[in-house]
Formats: structure tokens, C-alpha cells, sequence
């Protein structure tokens, strides 16, 4: 490429060339075919050089520091000058160091740049390739190339803290688990006391109680059972206003993250489906693998398209387990078809449990100390469509993303 | 900036396609008219190859000027005694500009050889104070053809025997200007019939002259045929021409071809002559000249303009950017009256506990009975004459309402 500065000469040199041509004046015009030389030597000599640019790892974890290093060896037989630049995502901050390099090569000369980048928001990054802008001696012409491969690096989300889930198995079979079924069996969560009865055993005994209505009554435990849950993770385009580290879809990954592994490592049977611009399905199963799978295709997951629930119920349905539990997590903003898919679900037996990061919470958080005068009347429209699915049967929970995950599920209830 | 740059690049691409394309467009139209002929550097029948190459053998310095005349004036030193340009055949006519430097170029000493029948020769010629008569010369002495007139010159005392090849006369010739003449019994196709009327007689024509202007000559000659490769070597024509310059321009040792006045071989030469003629032509003309400089400037401004900085290699995340959905419009906008009015129905319709259907059929005063606030009637009832500056009050009000 050609700096101003070249094409200044440039332009002289052509222009003092043709006039000395048209008016046969050889002084102009061997002062022109010296410009013109001058650059033509120039842009002759290139430097030759060799870059190298490992990355160390290709999985880290939301907030991680991530060391990098770039080399650059002057391989030519002519001093280099060079401008080094690692391409880094955009999604990343430069913690340390700096990741671009000026440096004058003789050769044989290696020069190297060091640099760390925190990686605060979760996805599937690519790194590189590295830009080398070489420069001739006299700065008149520079070459921009990439010289290395790109680098692939995964930033997984931290799990959230989780001490219950607000669902319930309903499962026949009893599988011991750790999901309540709202039946007396064997469990660990007190259910009820009643009668003692022949065969009852001693340990089961609630003395206390016993002393107090003056007759044998033992305790009752919920029974515990599995359950199959199918989480479905709205990640529309409005999923995706806010900030990138806060909005709707975020908080959706990380709940979805941590639901899933949450289930999946107490041997439930999990699926999901993303819907944005399509609709992508992974079928139930059990197991460490299944939590791989389901993490890698979360982490994979932004926020575009805008495909309705109901359209994503539909094409899963044929792959929803009976009475089954089906997770949405959803900021449920522009989607008119979340009535007609909760009647849906509810009328095939399934129960249903809404997640809500608000979208709207979120917006007035970044607006602190602004006037929002609308958001009051939007928060009322919010207010309606929870309590319209509500009043379908499903359980709702309204997540204000400024209260850990945990907090929100605990308080969550069980669908009418 | 990106935007700027690229619309920068896209004018200049613009302005050098244009320019070009005009270029390339009077070369094609050069190319594709009239015919290709008397041009010294082609061996075809009508072509001047074999004169050149006699100047050659002859010693003389043969070049040619393929752009214009103009660059006479450019020719090293002011004299030209030794110069020679030979204008045989005049195809296109001369800009007034190019018949003033040929005659200062022989003003100056330097030699002119014009040689042109019914074409635009007399542009030059009347300058010098002769004209060609631009009609066909016919004489009973011909050689198999009409067309080969035949005529007797004299030159240095020597006779040849001159065979023209459709030649017209010259005018307004000096006697003692006159260096050939045809024989009495030609005439002159005046109406040019091709058939002799009885008012075009019979007289002796004139075909060489000589004309001294200032310090130099010009010899004039009704007949270009005389120097093409097919007459050449016909009866004493060589000798003739030979003998004619070596006479009359005295010391000359260098002949130039004008070959701007004929069709160029391909197009690319047109294209090339044309572009090498308009530069020529601005270079002699002041405005020509400050049009030139003018858009030389801006030209060598766009350049530099168009040629891109080196962009500054810096990471910037976008982690900071931020964009609202709901809170992208601050204050009330006259369709939120609608969207008020639905969000306290809809909340009113779900604490009753009821379906859409079911209260959308509710009577006006069943409807007032259940939303009992006296200050959102007119909101449920004629939204539009709902003042935004009440909004964010009825909003408040409706956020707190509950059924009674």
C-alpha cells in the first residue's frame, strides 16, 4: 500500500515526467524518472519475516486471565521495520501488556510481545490472525498481511450457586432421586405427620409431637424421585439489548448453565432447545457428556432472529417425555405467542416454568438517575402477561438479574 | 471516514474512466474514418515508405510528429534552416493554432513541403499566399489512365518526365513562384462533372510553386499522389522529387513527417495521438495551459487524498456498549394512550379472573363498575382526548389500582 507521502512523490514525479515529456525538457523530465525510481526502488525491497503465536489454552471460564505471547523473527537479510498487531475479540479487555509491537529487526532478530486479556462474557472467540504492517526504510509504502492461522479459544460461564429447583417430578416410576413428587416415600424433606401405624419404623417417630396430641405419630418424608426437564433458552435479537455483559441473554446462558449441570448431575434426563433465528434441539439425556454438549451449545448461543416460542414448542414437542417439565427462560419481551404456547403445553400434560430476567430491570438499571417516565407503564404490561401466565397454569418466576439465581428458584413455587 | 474515503475513490475512478473513455473515443472515431494512406512508415500502394526510405539513402534525419504540429515550437533552438516538414496529404483540417506555428516554423528558416489535392491543405496554403483549385486536372497526355496525367518539369536545367496521379492545380501563384507547370492544353474540372464543358478551356496549370516566407520556403504541390509508393518508380517521379529538394531546401538535413493529419493504424495509436494532441493543445494555450495546471492539481490532490493512512492498530472492546429496547423513547408518545388503556384493561380483565371474550362484551357502565376510579374513565373511554402531560399520573394510577 502506498502512503501520502509516496503518492505525493508519486504525483510529482509523474507530473514533472510528462511535462518535461510535452515540453522536451530533460531536466524535468529526469527529475520525474528520479521520483519514479526512487519509489520503484523502494517498493523493491520487502522484508522477510516469521511470526508465531501459540495460544495456550482453548477453554476458560467467564472472568479468567489468559497470558499470549507473539514472536516475531526478522528472516530476511535486511533490517525490517514492523508493526505487530494481535487481533483480539472485541469481547475481550487487554488486562496487561499490549497486544501490537513496533520493532526495527536487524537480521536474524527476534522481538517479542507479552500481553494478558481478561475474558469477562462468554462465547466462542477467535483470536488472530496476527496483522504485520512491514514498512520500507524511507516510510513510503507498508504491506499489511496476516501470517498466522487463528486461534480458537471457548469462555465458558461460571455455574451459579443452586440449592433447590422449583419443579416437581411426576414421574410413576419411582427412580430415587432428588426431585419431590408431592408424594409420602422415601426422601429427605419433611412432608407430613401422620397416625403410626403396625410396621411404621421407630426412628420415624416424631416424639415431640407424639407427647403433644398424647398418641403415636411419626413423621412422613416427600419421596424423591427423577424427573425429565426440557429447558428451553429464549435467545431472540431483544434478548440482546442492553449491555453485552448485561442483558437478558447473559443472565438466560448462565441459568441455563447452571440449571442444566445442576440437573444433569443429580441423574435427571435434560434437554434444551435455543430458538433465535432457528431452532436447535438437544434431546434428553443423562450424564457428563450430555452437560458437555449442553454447556458447548449455550456457550455457541447469541442473540438474534426472532422466532416465537410457539414455534419452538411445536417443533420440540415430538421429543418432550411425558409429562415432563418444560424450563423457559425467557425475558418474554415482544413474543406474542407465550399464552398460546403455555395453553399448548398445559393441555398435553406438561408443566411449564417461566424464568424472566427482565429486560426492563435492566434497562433502568442503566439508566440510574435518568428520568424513565415510560417504564412504569411497561412495567404494567410486564405485570399483565406474568400474571396471564400465571392464571394458564404455569409457574413464574420474575428474576430482577441484581438477585442471585439461587434466590430467585428458591422462592419460585410449584405450578398450579 | 470509511464512507468519505470510499465516495473519494469512487470520484476519482469516475473522472479517470471518463477521461479515458473520451480519449479512447476520438481515437476509435479516428480510426474508423476515412482511409488509412499516406503515411511514411507503411509499405502499402498509398503509403509514403518509399519516399522516406529515399530521404533515408539520401541522408537525412527522417522523424515524424504524430500529435500535432504544435510541438514545432518546441523544437530545439528557434531556427529551423535545417528542418524539413513535409505535409503530404492534408486528411483533417489544422486548428488555426497549428497553421500559426507552421508558418512561424517557417518564419523562423525552416522548410515546408505541402503537398495536398482536395483535402484541407489550403488552410495552410492560403496563409502562405497560395491555394490549391481543389478540382480534378485532366490532360490528353496521360499514361493508359486519365487519372496518370503526364507533365515535363525542369529542374537545375535537367528534364523529367512527371507522372501525377489525380492531380489538382495551385491558385494564386506568383510567376515567379512557379516551379512545374503542366502543358497548355490541360483543364480544370471546374463543376466537377468529370466531363470537359465548353467553358472550361485549356491552359497551362500550375503544380510546383515555391513560396519564401520570412527566412524560410515552402514548396507547394497540387499532387500528393506524386510521392506514394505506387508512383514513386513510375517515369521520372523520384528523380523529380529528388531533384526538387535538393534545390530548394538548401542545408536541410532533417525531414519531418507530419502524420497527425492521417488515420492511425489501430486504435490505441488514435487513442494516444488524441491524448498527445489535447495535451499539446492545453500546454499552447494560456487558459488551455491554467486548466491543465488546475486539474494536474487536483488531480495529484485527489491522489494523495484517495490514498489510504495506515489505520491505527489499537484494541477497543465493545464490552461498554450499551442499547435499549424499551427505554429507547424517554417520554409519553401519543399511541402509549392506546397501550395504557390496554394494560389497565388487561390488568382489570385478569384480577376478575375472566377471558378476553368474556370481557370484552362487558356493557359500558359494567365496565365502569369494575374499574370504579373515576380518573381512568376518561382513559378507558376516549383515550385520545387523554393529555400526555397526564400520563405519567394515570400510569401511577393504574399501577396501583386493584379490583374493589
Amino acid at each position: 500500500m502506498w502512503t501520502m507521502k509516496a503518492a505525493t512523490l508519486a504525483s510529482a514525479g509523474i507530473l514533472a515526467g510528462t511535462a518535461g515529456f510535452l515540453l522536451r525538457d530533460f531536466q524535468l523530465l529526469v527529475l520525474g524518472i528520479m521520483f519514479i525510481s526512487f519509489l520503484a526502488l523502494n517498493r523493491l525491497f520487502r522484508p522477510s519475516i516469521a511470526v508465531d503465536r501459540p495460544i495456550p489454552y482453548y477453554k476458560v471460564f467467564e472472568g479468567d486471565l489468559v497470558d499470549l505471547y507473539a514472536s516475531v523473527r526478522n528472516t530476511g537479510g535486511r533490517p525490517a521495520l514492523l508493526e505487530v498487531y494481535d487481533s483480539v475479540p472485541t469481547q475481550m479487555r487487554i488486562a496487561a501488556g499490549q497486544n501490537s509491537v513496533l520493532a526495527h529487526l536487524q537480521p536474524g532478530q527476534e522481538e517479542a510481545m507479552a500481553y494478558t486479556v481478561e475474558t469477562p462474557l462468554r462465547g466462542h472467540y477467535v483470536f488472530g490472525p496476527v496483522m504485520v504492517r512491514r514498512r520500507d526504510t524511507s516510510f513510503l509504502f507498508f504491506d499489511e498481511e496476516s501470517l498466522v492461522e487463528r486461534g480458537y479459544l471457548s469462555v465458558y460461564p461460571r455455574l451459579e450457586e443452586i440449592h433447590t429447583m422449583p419443579i416437581r417430578s411426576r414421574y410413576m416410576i419411582p427412580y430415587f432421586g432428588t426431585i419431590g413428587c408431592r408424594q409420602a416415600g422415601l426422601g429427605s424433606e419433611f412432608y407430613y405427620i401422620r397416625d403410626y401405624i403396625m410396621g411404621d419404623a421407630f426412628k420415624r417417630i416424631n416424639w415431640k409431637a407424639s407427647v403433644r396430641h398424647q398418641k403415636w405419630l411419626v413423621n412422613e418424608y416427600e419421596k424423591e424421585n427423577l424427573c425429565d426437564v426440557m429447558v428451553f433458552v429464549d435467545a431472540r435479537a431483544v434478548t440482546g439489548f442492553g449491555s453485552p455483559l448485561r442483558n437478558p441473554l447473559e443472565y438466560s446462558v448462565k441459568a441455563a448453565v447452571s440449571i442444566t449441570t445442576h440437573l444433569l448431575r443429580c441423574r435427571n434426563e435434560v434437554g434444551l432447545v435455543t430458538y433465535n433465528d432457528e431452532v436447535k434441539a438437544i434431546f434428553p439425556s443423562i450424564g457428563e457428556r450430555q452437560i458437555q454438549t449442553m454447556t458447548s451449545a449455550l456457550v455457541g448461543t447469541y442473540a438474534r432472529g426472532d422466532i416465537p416460542l410457539m414455534t419452538a414448542v411445536e417443533l420440540a414437542l415430538p421429543h418432550l417425555h411425558p409429562r415432563c417439565t418444560v424450563f423457559v427462560i425467557s425475558s418474554l419481551d415482544g413474543d406474542d405467542t407465550l399464552v398460546k404456547a403455555v395453553q399448548l403445553m398445559r393441555d398435553r400434560g406438561y408443566e411449564v416454568v417461566f424464568l424472566s430476567p427482565s429486560l426492563l430491570d435492566i434497562e433502568r438499571d442503566m439508566v440510574e438517575g435518568h428520568i424513565a417516565i415510560r417504564s412504569e407503564m411497561m412495567q404494567q404490561e410486564r405485570d399483565n402477561l406474568l400474571s396471564e401466565l400465571r392464571a394458564r397454569g404455569a409457574v413464574v418466576m420474575d428474576w430482577d438479574c441484581r438477585q442471585p439465581l439461587y434466590r430467585v428458584l428458591d422462592k419460585g413455587g410449584v405450578a398450579g | 471516514m470509511d464512507i468519505l474515503r470510499k465516495v473519494r475513490e469512487r470520484k476519482l475512478r469516475t473522472s479517470v474512466i471518463i477521461i479515458i473513455g473520451v480519449i479512447v473515443a476520438l481515437g476509435l472515431a479516428d480510426f474508423f474514418t476515412g482511409v488509412h494512406q499516406l503515411s511514411a512508415y507503411d509499405g502499402d500502394w498509398n503509403d509514403l515508405s518509399d519516399f522516406r526510405l529515399a530521404l533515408d539513402d539520401a541522408g537525412y534525419n527522417t522523424s515524424s510528429v504524430i500529435s500535432t504540429p504544435l510541438l514545432l515550437n518546441y523544437s530545439e533552438g528557434y531556427y529551423g534552416y535545417e528542418k524539413v516538414l513535409a505535409i503530404i496529404g492534408v486528411e483533417r483540417p489544422y486548428l488555426a493554432q497549428e497553421v500559426d506555428s507552421i508558418v512561424d516554423f517557417v518564419n523562423r528558416g525552416g522548410f515546408l513541403l505541402l503537398a495536398d489535392d482536395f483535402g484541407y491543405g489550403n488552410g495552410l496554403a492560403t496563409r502562405l499566399g497560395v491555394s490549391f483549385f481543389g478540382r480534378r486536372l485532366y490532360s490528353p497526355s496521360y499514361d493508359r489512365n486519365p487519372a496518370f496525367v503526364q507533365m515535363n518539369a525542369t529542374v537545375d536545367g535537367v528534364g523529367y518526365e512527371v507522372l501525377l496521379d489525380k492531380p489538382t492545380a495551385l491558385e494564386r501563384v506568383a510567376p515567379n513562384q512557379v516551379r512545374a507547370s503542366t502543358d497548355v492544353d490541360t483543364w480544370l474540372d471546374e463543376n466537377g462533372n468529370g466531363e470537359r464543358d465548353i467553358d472550361e478551356g485549356s491552359s497551362s496549370q500550375h503544380i510546383v510553386a515555391l513560396v519564401s516566407y520570412g527566412e524560410g520556403s515552402a514548396l507547394v504541390v497540387s499532387d500528393p499522389g506524386l510521392f506514394i509508393n505506387d508512383m514513386w518508380g513510375r517515369a521520372d517521379n523520384a528523380a523529380f522529387v529528388k531533384a526538387l529538394i535538393t534545390r530548394y531546401f538548401p542545408g536541410a538535413r532533417d525531414f519531418i513527417f507530419d502524420e497527425s493529419r492521417h488515420k492511425p493504424d489501430t486504435v490505441r495509436e488514435g487513442a494516444w495521438r488524441t491524448g498527445l494532441s489535447l495535451g499539446v493543445l492545453a500546454l499552447n494555450n494560456l487558459y488551455g495551459k491554467a486548466v491543465l495546471g488546475i486539474l494536474a492539481l487536483l488531480s495529484v490532490g485527489t491522489g494523495i487524498m484517495a490514498v489510504r493512512t495506515p489505520a491505527e492498530w489499537r484494541h477497543e472492546d465493545t464490552l461498554g456498549e450499551i442499547s435499549f429496547h424499551h427505554l429507547s423513547q424517554a417520554m409519553y408518545r401519543p399511541e402509549d394512550r392506546e397501550r395504557l388503556r390496554t394494560a389497565l384493561l388487561e390488568k382489570a380483565r385478569i384480577s376478575m379472573s375472566m377471558y378476553p371474550d368474556e370481557f370484552d362484551k362487558l356493557e359500558p357502565e359494567a365496565l365502569r363498575e369494575v374499574i370504579w376510579d373515576e380518573r381512568l374513565f376518561p382513559l378507558v373511554e376516549e383515550p385520545r382526548r387523554v393529555r400526555l402531560e397526564e400520563m405519567e399520573e394515570l400510569t401511577a394510577i393504574v399501577r396501583h389500582w386493584s379490583r374493589r
